[in-house]
């Protein structure tokens, strides 16, 4: 019988959602406060053009992000280059190619097992790691180069675990369709695997960059510089191809220094007005972020459109 | 993975059983029946697909045993589908005895059927 | 509309019966010498497991031959061994011969071209599987991993394969679309171009209507059965009906072993084992 009294139980069903939505409000407050802050507190900074093109300085009102935001870039499209280069063939071994068995095998089943985990690893130690073999071992200098490898392997798990992933997704039958016409593994992989994945790998790669880009622990430990008032040199020539490999080297081989490194410099001066800078080079880089999730988020549901399985 | 039914009462049995828990059916008797007998008995099969699949075999097999069996069917038989395919397997079979059995379909109370049964009787 | 589309199904039927009849009184003659497939004293283990026990089975040449049998029966598996798609996955291995007319080649030998006998023994699945790309290019793939470049040959095979799976003319206008714009039943005649547009000699269906509804499923058989006057073809079914409709030649499988093998109208109305007739009678399944 349905009677007209509510049953005594039926209120943690209204109670609970009234709890979780409290505990969302909660933490959205607390993002949505941290960004009007630092926007408060940069805002002059912000509408300033020439925060964007000056170099650090002394004087608190002529210093801007120039070099910070350069190197974030050089950086992060070298550690995006190293960790794709790496990562898509990794995971697609582990997937399509790894038999686990015999020796081979085990190192397979071993090297699976510890992807997890390495994604876990303090940043710090990736750092150490970067400082013992890129500078040490391979005398790669303090440079854009060593910069970037150290964050590709930071972003390398990541990858590695979303790329198979993306994989597994696809159905046992779309493989065997292309086998059964005739297509060698190498087909499959080209015109199959590789396209249908594309979707899932990318968004782990903006995941893992996401992350990547507010670094700061790896590559102080690496030796980038705090305070720098150039730039790398152009790698474009006046002359035909307009590009020079000698160019790109010296590019690849030059100090640097990133948005969040610049900040956490802002941050440690007395001088007050430096705070108003480093809440605005926050907010630069809390907008690139934001940005790359949106274009994760993007991708993702283009691919979920077109692959529906 | 395999499931074993009682010939008789069609329901789930054991492999080993002799006897139907359910009906006591003598399952001994059932291996010593002709293809032709079994088939008869397998148009009370519960499932649709085999009934209609056994419907078709009768026809391919002209087994004239089996009209008095397809008539009785043709006015109890729920699935159109399966009327549909009695209609079908009695012209296979084609004999007189038969074809009386489609003019009596014509009396059918699903128009679709009796409708299939007046067409027939013009070839 | 239904009654009329029933109405099509029945009729269709009937012509079925008749062409099949016809077909076999055209095949009365030589077996044996126009065998497709020989499989002889065929054993195959998924990893401990052994799947099939000791198939001796002749698959006439532009036949269609029928292979049933309840689930788990080995069917599947029996088919899979005719191009070798058990090689995908780690722990399969091949006892016996399978021996490939007129060329003579042992299937079943480690060192044979997988890719060459994929592409003369083609293989439509159980659900219907396009590549999510272009209608065209999914008729057109097979063609292209075998080399073929020539885009003009390439335009012209699509074409003829998609009017031979009955296809064309509901996608013509639209070779551009993605394949999974079709509705299952034309996703499943795509896949049958796909694989013919290769002109394989035998081509293997893997119960190609399971998932589709009865009007889709008249559709494919028709196309099958037009199909073997260029192909043979072997076709694993779950519903016997379709075997008796469709097939010259039938098989029945029980536990791994092939218990009966004949021509299916004999197989159908005097099996000559209990065993077959406890399974057409529905008394387990």
């Amino acid at each position: 019988m349905i009677s007209n009294k509510k049953r005594t139980d039926a209120r943690s069903d209204i109670l609970f959602p009234i709890i979780g939505f409290i505990a969302l409000l909660l933490a959205i407050s607390f993002m949505i406060t941290l960004i009007i802050d630092i926007l408060i507190d940069g805002f002059i900074k912000l509408k300033d053009p020439s925060f964007y093109t000056s170099y650090p300085s002394r004087f608190p009102e002529k210093a801007g992000i120039l070099s910070g935001w350069v190197g974030t870039l050089l950086v992060m499209a070298g550690a995006v280059f190293w960790s794709l280069l790496i990562g898509i063939p990794a995971g697609i071994y582990l997937e399509e190619y790894a038999t686990k068995r015999g020796i081979i095998g085990k190192i397979e089943t071993i090297i699976e097992l510890n992807i997890n985990n390495l994604a876990a690893v303090p940043a710090i130690i990736y750092g150490l790691l970067a400082l013992g073999i890129f500078i040490y071992r391979f005398k790669l200098g303090e440079s854009i180069l060593t910069a970037g490898l150290t964050l590709s392997i930071l972003m390398l798990p990541v990858i590695v675990v979303n790329t198979r992933e993306a994989i597994r997704r696809i159905p046992r039958d779309i493989r065997e369709g292309a086998y059964a016409v005739g297509a060698t593994k190498w087909d499959t992989v080209r015109d199959h695997i590789l396209p249908y994945s594309l979707g899932g790998i990318l968004t782990g790669l903006i995941i893992a960059a996401s992350r990547a880009i507010g670094e700061t622990a790896p590559l102080v430990t690496i030796g980038a510089l705090t305070f720098i008032a150039f730039l790398p040199p152009s790698p474009f020539t006046s002359e035909f191809p307009f590009i020079s490999l000698d160019k790109i080297w010296s590019v690849l081989m030059s100090p640097f220094t990133v948005l969040p490194i610049q900040i956490f410099n802002w941050v440690s001066r007395p001088q007050a007005d430096f705070q108003i800078n480093a809440a605005a080079a926050g907010f630069v880089l809390l907008l690139l972020t934001v940005l790359m999730n949106a274009l994760a988020y993007y991708f993702r549901q283009k691919v979920r459109r077109k692959y529906i399985w | 993975m395999m499931h074993f039914f009682c010939p008789c009462c069609w329901k789930e049995i054991k492999e080993s059983d002799n006897f139907c828990p359910f009906c006591k059916y003598e399952l001994i008797t059932y291996s010593s029946l002709s293809y032709e007998e079994k088939l008869i008995f397998a148009l009370k099969h519960p499932v649709k697909e085999i009934r209609r699949t056994i419907v078709f075999l009768i026809g391919m097999k002209k087994l004239t045993k089996g009209i008095k069996e397809l008539e009785r069917m043709l006015f109890q038989e729920e699935d159109p589908i399966i009327s549909l395919e009695i209609i079908k397997a009695l012209e296979n079979i084609g004999t007189k005895e038969a074809i009386k059995v489609i003019r009596k379909g014509k009396t059918h109370r699903n128009r679709l059927i009796s409708k299939f049964c007046e067409q027939r009787e013009f070839l | 509309m239904v009654i009329e589309a029933l109405k099509g199904l029945f009729l269709g039927a009937s012509q079925k019966v008749e062409d099949r009849t016809r077909a076999k009184e055209q095949s009365k003659g030589s077996f044996s010498s126009n065998t497709k497939l020989e499989v002889k004293d065929l054993n195959f283990y998924y990893h401990e497991f052994k799947a099939l026990k000791g198939i001796n089975l002749k698959i006439p040449t532009k036949k269609i031959t029928a292979l049933i049998g309840p689930s788990g029966c080995g069917k599947t598996t029996l088919l899979r061994c005719f191009n070798r798609m058990h090689d995908l996955y780690p722990g399969s291995r091949y006892e016996g011969s399978i021996i490939f007319h007129p060329d003579g080649i042992n299937i079943t030998e480690k060192n044979i071209d997988l890719l060459e006998l994929r592409r003369k023994i083609g293989m439509v699945f159980q659900r219907p599987n396009p590549f999510p790309k272009s209608i065209f290019e999914n008729v057109a793939y097979g063609l292209r991993v075998n080399g073929v470049k020539n885009k003009n040959l390439i335009k012209e095979r699509v074409e003829w394969a998609l009017q031979s799976a009955a296809l064309w003319d509901e996608v013509k206008d639209r070779l551009d679309a993605n394949a999974y714009s079709l509705s299952g039943g034309q996703q499943q005649r795509l896949c049958i171009a796909r694989a013919i547009a290769i002109e394989p000699d035998i081509v293997l269906f893997d119960e190609p209507t399971s998932a589709l509804d009865p009007i889709s499923t008249a559709k494919i058989e028709e196309l099958i059965i037009n199909l073997k006057e260029r192909l043979t073809i072997i076709i694993v079914t779950h519903n016997m009906q379709q075997a008796a409709r469709v097939s010259d030649y039938t098989g029945f499988m029980y536990l791994g072993e092939l218990v009966e093998f004949d021509k299916t109208h004999k197989i159908f109305t005097v099996p000559s084992q209990k065993l077959t007739e406890d399974y057409i009678t529905g008394r387990f399944g």
